[in-house]
């Protein structure tokens, strides 16, 4: 049970795929421009690495190493659609906001690395746990990238106005602020864990 | 020969700090024109900028358990000068104080301090601003003489072009920022910096080449019919070439390094001008060939003396 | 040989398995994604053209292209208004607006469908408005009040509401701050597109 435990939490602390990783910086940079946006693109994402960890761990006798990129590929484009499909269904509004990047979730670095590194070689249980808490990190490092983002480049949170009068700085909503806030909480991170 | 460059190394007696006390001078013509011009709101501007830029710079220092001293080699006060030439007379004041975090902390002190910042931090701060807030930084006032005192365009705005002649652009009669109206001012202080070895004219001039030859064929209506005098009097680019471009951290150290980042500058300037979102892009061409110098210097090493190449 | 026959069959599998369970899921969603698209075709529609002046659409087409739709009302064989799309270069980028109109020339909404402006500035011509703030939000929930209606249409297009397409000029609508051009482009694209269609 503790080394579930690990499992999960080293997704969320010491192995961030964003803070620690820098996996799937692309998704990051593009839609951490709200609050929801970043939920939900976290969201999407944990149930692709979950799902597809579960599939990996559970066929990988079965699967010929020489061909297990391709089968890994087809299974992460698999739930990627499913993601695809389902939010255009019932959440029509975020599949707008999100666009290209939901289908790119396959291409997402995170997926395939987790897969590849970690369910190609564990059981399912703990490559389950495993995805579980890459899903959560990531999700964890959007919703605190795009609350800072909002927040400054948009003065709202969760679309509503914090304070009359503040004047946003546009540039933390366009494309170089989430460099700049991406690269001040790295650096931050890296400050407070080398301590 | 009083500029930094690789070896051989001959012993100079310009320390930093009087290179930056020097350059400051320099601006002066520039920003007695810009309160001239604008009138006392360019001053509280200037003020603003440069206090806050100290003040910045102190509490980072104190942050970083450094020597709080460091804040006397005058780059800090010298950015905050730069910074102020770069915004328009009548932004509101938060405005300055905020463009001094962005060029002292972001463009930086994060860096490591003078001496390791990759980006100019003046323009850093500017841009900062620009993309941020465009509607301040758009929002120019016209001379204290004109009729219409309230927002105007400046020359460079695609709506305003053609109505100035080039000796009110020359002499800064129409809105711009403080600093970069007055091209007769500056170009005293480009004298006065000549005269004293502190700046190289290698990348203001092919900087200027460029930008003139590219206005030229690519500026107007029809091929080889644009304006390369207005292209050049008009907007940031004496500042931005002479006392920006030319910043010693920031740019190339051989001559054949600063050509190659004149002309890249240049090049980048016209695009964004003629082509960008925005009315003006010397700052954003700087910058972007900022980032370009330790390219440029690895490909425009010169040879170590007294080395002969061998053939092969 | 036999290996790449393995490799070969491995794949398929993996490929038939995953095609099949996506199948199961697209006839699931299906009928709801359509359901979803036409929701906000129509949600488009209304927003320039209310269903008291018409609705029903016909394509107008010229040279087999359509150029724009005329509004009925019901199975009335006189249009009621037009629909059109307006475009023109603004600082950076083409601007291109749907634009109800009534037959008298009365603006019924506009909507931009696209536009690449100068963020913060031109860029601002379809920005949206709120009046939420965090403490009024948490007042609602705490006094358990409905909030407010909210605003879905841009107050730069919005104004244009209800304007005669003749009268409608730079000078007599706000336009954005420090994007004037954006705003320009905006007010002239469809002036001159309505004008035309009503002279026809």
């Amino acid at each position: 049970m503790k080394r579930l435990l690990r499992e999960f939490l080293k997704g969320i602390t010491i192995e961030n795929p964003t803070f620690r990783l820098a996996l799937g910086l692309c998704p990051t940079l593009a839609i951490s421009t709200s609050i929801v946006n970043g939920f939900g693109m976290g969201l999407a994402a944990t149930f692709v690495i979950v799902g597809s960890n579960m599939i990996v761990s559970s066929i990988r006798g079965v699967i010929p190493s020489k061909i297990r990129i391709p089968s890994f590929i087809v299974i992460i484009a698999t739930f990627v659609t499913i993601v695809e499909l389902v939010m255009k269904a019932y959440f029509p509004s975020l599949s707008k906001a999100l666009g290209i990047f939901v289908p790119l979730i396959a291409v997402n670095c995170i997926v395939l690395g987790r897969a590849e590194a970690f369910a190609s070689k564990h059981g399912v249980v703990r490559s389950i746990f495993d995805g579980l808490g890459m899903g959560v990190g990531f999700t964890f490092a959007l919703v605190l990238i795009s609350t800072i983002r909002e927040a400054f480049g948009n003065g709202t949170l969760l679309g509503l106005i914090i304070v009359k009068g503040f004047e946003p700085a546009l540039l933390f909503i366009l494309a170089p602020g989430a460099l700049l806030v991406i690269g001040i909480l790295m650096g931050f991170i890296n400050h407070v864990t080398e301590r | 020969m009083f500029r930094v460059s690789p070896a051989p190394h001959i012993k100079s007696n310009l320390s930093s700090r009087k290179i930056m006390y020097l350059v400051m001078l320099a601006l002066l013509p520039a920003g007695i024109a810009g309160v001239y011009i604008y009138g006392l709101c360019s001053l509280k501007v200037i003020f603003i900028s440069m206090a806050s830029c100290v003040l910045w710079e102190l509490l980072f220092l104190k942050f970083r358990h450094k020597d709080p001293r460091i804040v006397l080699d005058g780059s800090a006060l010298l950015t905050g000068l730069l910074l102020a030439y770069n915004l328009p007379p009548e932004v509101p004041f938060w405005i300055p104080v905020v463009g001094a975090w962005a060029s002292i902390i972001l463009g930086k002190q994060l860096f490591g301090g003078l001496g390791h910042n990759i980006f100019n931090p003046a323009l850093v701060g500017r841009v900062f601003l620009q993309i941020s807030w465009p509607v301040y930084m758009t929002t120019w006032k016209n001379p204290r003489w004109a009729l219409d005192s309230v927002s105007t365009a400046t020359p460079l705005a695609k709506e305003g072009a053609r109505s100035f002649s080039y000796i009110d652009l020359f002499l800064g009669n129409h809105g711009g920022c403080i600093g970069e109206v007055c091209i007769l001012a500056l170009l005293i202080g480009v004298l006065f910096l000549i005269f004293t070895n502190v700046i190289s004219f290698h990348t203001p001039l092919s900087f200027f080449g460029t930008v003139m030859v590219l206005a030229w064929i690519f500026g107007g209506k029809g091929i080889f019919q644009g304006d390369p005098i207005f292209h050049l009097l008009a907007g940031g680019l004496i500042l931005g070439a002479f006392f920006m471009a030319t910043d010693y951290v920031t740019s190339p150290l051989t001559r054949r390094g600063k050509i190659i980042f004149g002309i890249g500058c240049g090049l980048l300037t016209i695009l964004i001008r003629l082509k960008g979102g925005y009315p003006e892009g010397v700052s954003y061409a700087i910058l972007f060939m900022n980032a370009m110098v330790p390219m440029i210097d690895r490909y425009t090493k010169t040879r170590k003396y007294g080395l002969v190449k061998k053939g092969r | 040989m036999n290996n790449i026959t393995r490799f070969a069959f491995v794949l398929f599998l993996v490929n038939l398995i995953a095609a099949s369970v996506l199948t199961g899921v697209y006839y699931l969603t299906r009928p709801r994604i359509e359901a979803q698209q036409k929701l906000i075709k129509e949600e488009a529609l209304r927003q320039v053209m209310p269903g008291s002046v018409g609705n029903r659409l016909e394509p107008f087409k010229e040279n087999g292209e359509v150029r724009y739709w005329k509004v009925f009302k019901g199975s009335d064989p006189i249009p009621r208004g037009y629909v059109f799309i307006a475009k023109k270069y603004g600082y950076s980028s083409i601007i291109e607006s749907m634009v109800g109109m009534k037959k008298d020339g009365t603006i019924t909404g506009v909507r931009v469908l696209s536009q690449n402006e100068t963020p913060g500035l031109g860029a601002r011509v379809v920005e949206v408005l709120s009046n939420k703030t965090l403490i009024t939000a948490l007042k609602d929930i705490f006094l358990r009040k409905k909030p407010a209606e909210k605003r879905l249409s841009p107050y730069f297009t919005g104004q244009f509401k209800g304007m005669k397409i003749q009268r409608m000029d730079i000078s007599n609508i706000d336009a954005i701050t420090g994007a004037t051009i954006s705003s320009k482009a905006v007010v002239d694209s469809i002036k001159s597109r309505g004008l035309e269609i009503l002279g026809k």
